[in-house]
């Protein structure tokens, strides 16, 4: 099944166009990374997804559900949507005059979800996400973090078969995004889908399988990210740094080479060169002393693919 | 809806919204008492003009101040702080929950209001009063109040969907209290007096005022209040003489006898009823907004 479908989403805030014919889709199971400059859209687009802002064209269909068309949202459906689906939201606060066994537990009656079920799932929860020690202490009293924390067992309590998070990882420590990182991926293990929004690459790269990446309110790229990584390689080439032990002709070498001082070059080419590289210097009477291949990282990747 | 009820109403009572209400209105109504002590008032139907006239006086302005408020903040302030996001992201939706919070707030001004009865009611007992022939009209006397506070929410739910930030919801508020208020009323109440006609019996100016209230004042809830409250008192006319230089000279005057709020609330019923209808009117508009309302 697909869990998310958007088509042509058109949304302007006043002058602002926000999204700009965005088509995406996640299939069942996977961890899908939601990547993007600020500004890109991505709140916009998660947002529309449960009917928090409404969109001005275009098409959402969550869990097989059509939820909105022709601009208008059919309540019915998202109603139902929304049973299945958890959604953690980019910097809110929660009910600070409650615990985080009141917050979960309101929550739940929204699902109507029994009361023992609701305390024996409020109880998993927590101890997942490492809140059940200050469970009765109020929200108010919470450090970032434990905030956050709890942000994301909000989305849990309904066991969700799509996970919808907007920025999850921004705030926690280096241990908070760890841990983050193998929930997630215990989801994916149960059979879960997760859609999440970042900015920060390091957030999107051991944990997702499938990147999407948005740019002013469209997607520009959605692939896997090995796939992204061979295909940027192939446009932009190798790069190649290798230091000789004494100065090398490049006048007849068939790639474009920029000296970096002192007997280093730079290599740039669109294939794997390294041999060739070997016996060109070679043939210069030169030897290599070391060689160091540059692969790009994502960071750069996205950098080039946002300008 | 039920669960947006259960969330507001467990709101009120933890962020103890409702006992600010009740304290203020107590607050407000211990004086009161302490000068019926000290004025030695001990009969009922005096006792009841006291409340009456404090609650279509301070008790009005206070916590119609406290309604407009309470209702200009429920929606903005959600939305800045992300809590309605969490909210309309679970399996409810939007018409039910802008439902939900209104009864919940409903509740909770209704049971301070109830509380704030009985509470009278035992301050009066202090005071000395014998209180078993009015205290259907202690409650009467508070049921209107709830109405009035209800109305008062709604406006306040409108602002707060058309006005993005809560600060300045709060700002528009006051400004709108104050015309509701005062404003409004004094404008109406100085181009009737221009074209007053002249000879009415107290009771016919009474209706002259309240259909004119009715007629362009139909939105205020303070004026409609105030305008059924008007109608507690029966105005008796009485041809009364008088000796000067031995000569006798006849007049009219009025004597007031207390009706009770039942019969004002009969007397005025489409004042009531507008308080009841412009509320549904003013929570319509609001609603209107909210279900067409980005809410980031
Ligand atoms: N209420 C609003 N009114 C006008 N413009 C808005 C509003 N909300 C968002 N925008 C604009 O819409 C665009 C997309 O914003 P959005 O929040 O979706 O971006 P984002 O990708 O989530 O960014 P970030 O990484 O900063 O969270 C931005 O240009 C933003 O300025
Ligand atoms: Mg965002």
């Amino acid at each position: 099944m697909i869990m998310i479908t958007v088509e042509n989403l058109v949304k302007a805030y006043k002058d602002v166009r926000a999204l700009d014919g965005l088509t995406l889709r996640v299939p069942h199971g996977v961890v899908y990374g939601f990547l993007g400059p600020n500004g890109a859209g991505k709140s916009t687009t998660i947002l529309s997804l449960l009917g928090l802002v409404f969109p001005q064209e275009g098409r959402i269909e969550l869990l097989g559900e059509e939820v909105f068309r022709d601009g208008k949202f059919n309540e019915g459906n998202l109603v139902k949507a929304k049973a299945r689906i958890g959604y953690m939201p980019e910097h809110a606060t929660l009910w600070e005059f409650l615990t985080p066994m009141q917050t979960l537990d309101i929550i739940g009656r929204a699902f109507r979800i029994p009361k023992a079920e609701r305390e024996k799932r409020a109880e998993e929860i927590l101890k997942l996400v490492n809140l059940w020690e200050v469970r009765n202490k109020k929200v108010g009293k919470f450090s970032k973090g434990m905030r956050q924390r709890l942000l994301l067992a909000q989305a849990l309590i309904n066991d969700p078969e799509l996970l919808i998070l907007d920025e999850p990882m921004t705030g926690l420590d280096p241990t908070g995004i760890a841990e983050f990182k193998e929930i997630i991926r215990e989801q994916r293990k149960a059979g879960k889908t997760v859609f999440f929004s970042s900015h920060i690459l390091a957030h999107v790269e051991e944990v997702c399988d499938t990147v999407g990446v948005i740019v002013k309110g469209r997607l520009i790229l959605e692939d896997s990210i090995e796939n992204i990584k061979r295909e940027f390689l192939k446009k932009a080439g190798y790069t190649i740094i290798i230091e000789t032990n004494r100065p090398v002709d490049w006048s007849s070498a068939p790639w474009s080479v920029t000296p970096l001082g002192e007997n280093r070059y730079r290599v740039v080419s669109p294939e794997d060169i390294r041999e060739e590289l070997h016996d060109y210097v070679a043939s210069q009477g030169a030897k290599i002393l070391t060689m160091q291949v540059k692969e790009p990282t994502l960071e750069e990747i996205f950098l080039k693919l946002v300008k | 809806m039920f669960w947006g009820f259960q969330l507001e109403f467990m709101k009120g009572m933890r962020t103890k919204k409702l006992w600010a209400v009740l304290l203020i209105i107590i607050g407000l109504y211990i004086p009161v008492f302490y000068l019926m002590k000290q004025e030695d008032i001990t009969n009922e139907l005096e006792a009841i003009a006291v409340m009456i006239r404090f609650s279509s006086q301070t008790a009005l302005f206070f916590l119609g101040i406290l309604a407009i408020i309470f209702g200009a903040g429920a929606i903005n302030k959600e939305i800045e702080d992300g809590t309605i996001r969490i909210a309309l992201s679970k399996s409810v939706t939007r018409l039910g929950y802008i439902l939900g919070k209104y009864s919940g707030q409903l509740v909770v001004f209704g049971v301070a209001l109830l509380l704030t009865s009985f509470v009278t009611l035992a301050g009066l007992q202090w005071v000395g009063v014998s209180v078993s022939k009015i205290t259907a009209d202690v409650f009467l006397l508070n049921v209107l109040l709830l109405l009035t506070m209800l109305e008062f929410i709604a406006i306040g739910y409108i602002i707060s969907t058309f006005v993005r930030s809560s600060g300045a919801s709060l700002g528009v508020a006051l400004g709108v209290f104050f015309i509701l208020y005062v404003l409004l009323p004094t404008v109406v109440s100085y181009e009737m007096g221009k074209n007053l006609p002249e000879n009415l019996s107290m009771e016919e100016l009474n209706d002259y005022t309240a259909n004119y209230y009715t007629k362009y004042l139909f939105y205020s809830p303070s004026a409609q209040f105030s305008v059924i409250l008007d109608a507690v008192n029966e105005y008796k006319e009485v041809t009364k003489t008088i000796e000067i230089n031995g000569e006798t000279h006849t007049y009219r005057d009025y004597t007031a006898e207390y009706a009770g709020i039942g019969r004002a609330m009969r007397k005025r019923a489409v004042n009531v009823a507008l308080l009841v209808v412009m509320t549904l009117v003013y929570l319509g508009i609001a609603t209107w907004r909210f279900l067409r309302m980005d809410l980031r």
